[in-house]
């Protein structure tokens, strides 16, 4: 059975954080990566390509506007689900993985909304005992309405 | 589809020499300072020992490979699962390799579906996944320009488009 103050949490959103894209931003982060690919840099590049415009690489979303602990990964929606598993006796936290979708370029110039709700929680029996796999899902859409990428944080709890 | 793209197909390796100055550097541009990462006193005390690379440093890595493999195509859409197997640390050389398992059509859309790896030097898996790569008609299997890159494994593959 799962505790009653974890089944609650299901669907709970979070708070919305703010994430602009800017071009010199795109920049330090695919210099930090050590991705050279002009697309991420070279606006006459970017501009010949498909894209019309700077891309950022996949997997950055921007700087939060509204500067709290560190980028939505890390959301205090997150660290609720780890808190009130830990409080039901499942201490051990462990990564079980993120998958991202991704739909659309993210642009440099866009305004990203990011919202993490949690999608699931569930018991499950293993060999070695009982354990919690929690997913927050993490949403981020732009200025004009369209969700440019998904990401699903899996935590195993045991 | 260009030829090249097709199931059993390797996607050219991408090879990383992990330092703390690129950790730093990416604890900047991402702005995520967990000492875990950025500090080398604080880090020793840990039961880790010392300090390890961002994850997400990591799967950018894997993004990388795969805009390297599919060109532009990778940055219009797809999806990746990943787990973080082990950390990566300052002095690893990490190689991301990966292959085609199969082409898949989805709404009359075909998709790549990769198998993906990190591994250090001691051949331990840092990070294992899988990525789908929405296909569109005129991508080269290389990046135009992979000298523009880091990696140092574009040997095969390189002749594109």
């Amino acid at each position: 059975m799962l505790p009653q103050e974890a089944t609650q949490l299901i669907g709970k959103a979070g708070e919305t954080v703010i994430l602009e894209v800017e071009k010199g931003a795109i920049k330090k982060f695919a210099d930090a990566i050590g991705d050279r690919n002009p697309l991420y840099w070279d606006e006459e590049y970017a501009r010949n390509s498909r894209y019309g415009s700077i891309v950022a690489p996949p997997g950055f979303f921007g700087w939060p506007t509204k500067w709290k602990r560190a980028m939505p990964f890390f959301s205090e929606l997150r660290q609720e689900v780890i808190d009130t598993i830990t409080k039901a006796g499942y201490s051990r936290v462990l990564d079980g993985g993120i998958e991202f979708d991704f739909f659309q370029p993210v642009r440099a110039g866009d305004t990203l909304a990011s919202v993490p709700r949690v999608a699931s929680i569930q018991e499950r029996e293993t060999k070695s005992g009982k354990m919690i796999l929690s997913i927050v899902e993490t949403t981020y859409t732009n200025q004009n309405g369209d969700i440019v990428a998904k990401a699903h944080q899996t935590l195993i709890h045991r | 589809m260009p030829a090249e793209i097709g199931k059993g197909k390797t996607i050219p390796p991408v090879v990383k020499h992990i330092t703390q100055e690129k950790i730093n550097l990416y604890a900047e541009a991402s702005g995520d300072f967990n000492p875990i990462h950025v500090n080398e006193s604080f880090a020793a005390q840990t039961a880790l020992g010392g300090t390890i690379a961002h994850g997400m440093l990591i799967l950018a890595y894997v993004s990388e490979q795969l805009t390297l493999a599919f060109g532009q195509s990778w940055l219009s859409g797809g999806r990746l699962s990943v787990r973080f197997k082990a950390p990566a640390r300052p002095g690893d050389i990490v190689t991301v390799t990966g292959k085609i398992d199969s082409i898949e059509e989805r709404n009359s859309i075909s998709y790549a579906n990769c198998r993906l790896e990190c591994r250090n030097q001691k051949n331990e898996a840092i990070i294992t996944g899988e990525a789908a790569v929405k296909l569109a008609g005129d991508i080269p299997f290389c990046h135009p320009d992979p000298e523009r890159s880091e990696g140092e494994g574009f040997r095969e593959g390189r002749d594109s488009s």
